[in-house]
């Protein structure tokens, strides 16, 4: 349902905003991440979009997932900004909270989804 | 390989399948121009036992022409076969050798024609790489 | 002491040109899902590469004769003409890819997005096809694409875990995020990576282009048999760059920029630099390769004159093939498609066509009339039979489970 793929690139714009701070990658290569980060989101939020969900319980658990998606996809769009770092941009430390919240988040419903074994 | 039929005239003993057909061909100078697509053959006549003292002979080699008849059947018409006669093989080894440059044959006119056309008018198409 | 030079250059070009895009995605997705655990399958595809390269660069060293003529000769019209179609679409799909990691390395270096590069990247690789000598575009790629090794360098200055590197390659820890269908999938990818067929075209075709005989024997097998599993372990190294860094970050690669962060974390921006140059030489010289790969198998195949040791004008119908695939390429590209999945889907097919190449060549080095007493021996038969089977079976599976994977997502 594009949970897998928005961890993924949380994760992918978390570490490249991480090294471009710690000064290992070059402004082109973080960029280049978190963009392709930015593409992936669209892509997983379309995924879960077009789920249609047939009885109350998964469409409950849809709209969660849809909320969290919709967080990711702000959450990496602003390490987007806070990368370029024009004005009124957020800064790199809360577009990392952010990310990091974002990704505790879909862990969790991750995990609740997961059919128990 | 092994049972190949005796033969008694000396030389080479060729199988036409295995050692003729889809092999390369190459003119004088080496120069790949084309493959055995089929060869003609003369000497046999439908519904007639072969004569074993006039054996069917080999008069011809199809380059480049003749696929499309020998995978789907069919006969194209002679003047769309590029055919270089028998006579102008020197050598068969791991390639048909022909004692004659490429352009003596109309199998090549494609090649020459993209030369003139195409590849010798863009810059450097006439030089060694360096 | 110049012979030595000889077989040193050879080695190191072949290890810089064993990786490709086709490598450097696939080991990085595969470290970066299942860690170390399908190192076995990277093992067994630099092995098999070993076979293939070695008794088709003895049959071309002899014989004289490059792997499409062969082709042709073997199996006869229709089945040279259903491999020559396949091989043909697998080679320019791989030179898609090619050219598009090329762009996509220069987009990494200059943030010019990767459209731009293009056209740019297939005209470079035109020209250098054109103009360049065989042996110094060979060997300044393959020696350029070396600098791949600090993929290794990162690994260690990363210190990863080295026993859990081990235990994932050798214990088959389980992957509670895939499924055994995606494991088998990706085995085949890895296998399909180190394998490609155009390796096969453009190393026979290669002998003749620099005019191997008999005496050239031992140099070609020693850059095969050294040079291959050294690149082989450059892409285990990819695999454990990957495994280290984004396997427990729950990170898929699905583009270029991961694959070589990892260096970026390990080696620092020195390293990125390095890694970026490598992944321009390694995929640009892929693209040559690839490029000339299809000329030379459809020339070879309707025994038109082809080869760079000639001026264009005199293997007129090879070079114009060649243009039209790079145009091919660019046109496909220019589409916006990912150039990472084209290059996901071309080691996937490469692994469906690999028996049409195999089984001619293994014939054929067996054949007196082609190779005189240098035919297989018995050991290096048994071990050819027993790929073929693996060959086979990896060709039959990879496409039932490209679609019950639905390629690997």
């Amino acid at each position: 349902m594009g949970l897998r793929e928005a961890q993924s690139a949380v994760g992918s714009a978390t570490l490249a905003l991480t090294t471009s701070q710690d000064g290992d990658t070059t402004a082109s290569v973080a960029e280049t991440m978190v963009d392709e980060a930015g593409t992936r989101m669209t892509a997983a939020s379309k995924q879960a979009t077009a789920f249609k969900p047939t009885d109350q319980r998964t469409a409950a658990q849809m709209e969660a997932v849809t909320q969290a998606l919709g967080d990711a996809d702000t959450a990496v769009r602003h390490a987007g900004e806070a990368l370029s770092g024009y004005p009124g941009a957020p800064s790199v430390r809360s577009a990392l909270d952010e990310l990091k919240q974002s990704s505790s988040d879909l862990e969790r419903l991750a995990k609740k989804l997961e059919p128990p074994r | 390989m092994a049972d190949l039929p005796k033969h008694d005239s000396p030389g080479q003993v060729l199988d036409l399948n295995l050692h003729i057909l889809d092999r390369q061909v190459l003119d004088n100078h080496d120069v790949p121009i084309g493959h055995v697509d089929n060869v003609e053959v003369d000497g046999i006549e439908p519904g007639r036992e072969l004569d074993p003292d006039a054996p069917p002979v080999v008069t011809s080699l199809v380059l480049n022409s003749g696929l499309w008849p020998r995978m789907f059947g069919g006969r194209p018409p002679r003047s769309r076969m590029h055919l270089v006669p028998w006579s102008a093989v020197s050598a068969i080894g791991t390639a048909i050798e022909l004692g004659q440059p490429g352009s003596a044959f109309d199998v090549t006119w494609s090649e020459h024609w993209i030369r003139d056309q195409v590849i010798a008018r863009i810059p450097g198409g006439r030089h060694v790489p360096e | 002491m110049k012979r030595y030079f000889a077989v040193a250059l050879g080695i190191l070009t072949a290890i810089g040109g064993f990786v490709d895009i086709g490598d450097l995605v696939t080991n990085a997705v595969v470290g970066s899902r299942f860690g170390m655990s399908l190192a076995w399958a990277v093992v067994v595809g630099v092995v098999g590469i070993c076979l293939f390269a070695q008794m088709s660069g003895r049959v071309a060293a002899i014989s004289g004769r490059a792997t499409f003529e062969i082709i042709r000769e073997r199996l006869g019209p229709r089945a040279g003409t259903a491999n020559l179609v396949a091989s043909l679409l697998i080679t320019i799909m791989t030179l898609t890819a090619e050219v598009g990691g090329v762009a996509l390395a220069l987009q990494l270096a200059s943030g010019v997005q990767p459209l731009l590069w293009i056209p740019v990247a297939a005209f470079a690789v035109w020209l250098v096809i054109w103009r360049v000598k065989f042996s110094i575009m060979e060997n300044v790629a393959g020696v350029l694409g070396l600098s791949l090794v600090v993929f290794g360098v990162a690994l260690f200055l990363l210190g990863p875990d080295w026993g859990e590197l081990k235990d994932q390659a050798l214990q088959q820890t389980s992957h509670p995020r895939e499924t055994p269908l995606t494991y088998w999938y990706y085995a085949i990818a890895l296998f399909g990576a180190a394998m490609t067929p155009y390796e096969v075209f453009f190393f026979s075709s290669g002998g003749v282009e620099e005019r191997w005989t008999e005496k050239d024997l031992v140099t070609s097998r020693a850059n095969v048999l050294v040079g291959f599993p050294l690149g082989g372990l450059l892409s285990l190294a990819i695999a454990g760059c990957a495994a280290t860094v984004l396997l427990p970050r729950g990170i898929d690669v699905d583009a270029l920029s991961q694959t070589v962060l990892p260096v970026a974390m390990g080696a620092g921006q020195l390293g990125l630099a390095i890694v970026i140059l490598g992944v321009v030489a390694a995929t640009f010289g892929a693209a040559l390769e690839t490029g000339l790969s299809a000329g030379y198998a459809l020339a070879q195949f309707n025994g038109w004159s082809w080869g760079k040791f000639r001026r264009p004008a005199q293997a007129a119908r090879f070079h114009l093939t060649i243009i039209i695939c790079l145009v091919v390429a660019v046109l496909v590209l220019l589409t916006g498609i990912d150039p990472i999945l084209v290059t996901e889907y071309s080691v996937v097919f490469s692994a469906v066509a690999l028996p049409l190449t195999y089984l001619p060549i293994l014939v054929v080095a067996n054949d007196p009339q082609y190779v005189g007493e240098h035919v297989n021996g018995r050991l290096l038969n048994a071990v050819s039979s027993v790929y073929l089977v693996v060959i086979l079976v990896a060709a039959v599976a990879a496409i039932p489970l490209m679609i019950l994977t639905k390629a690997g997502a």
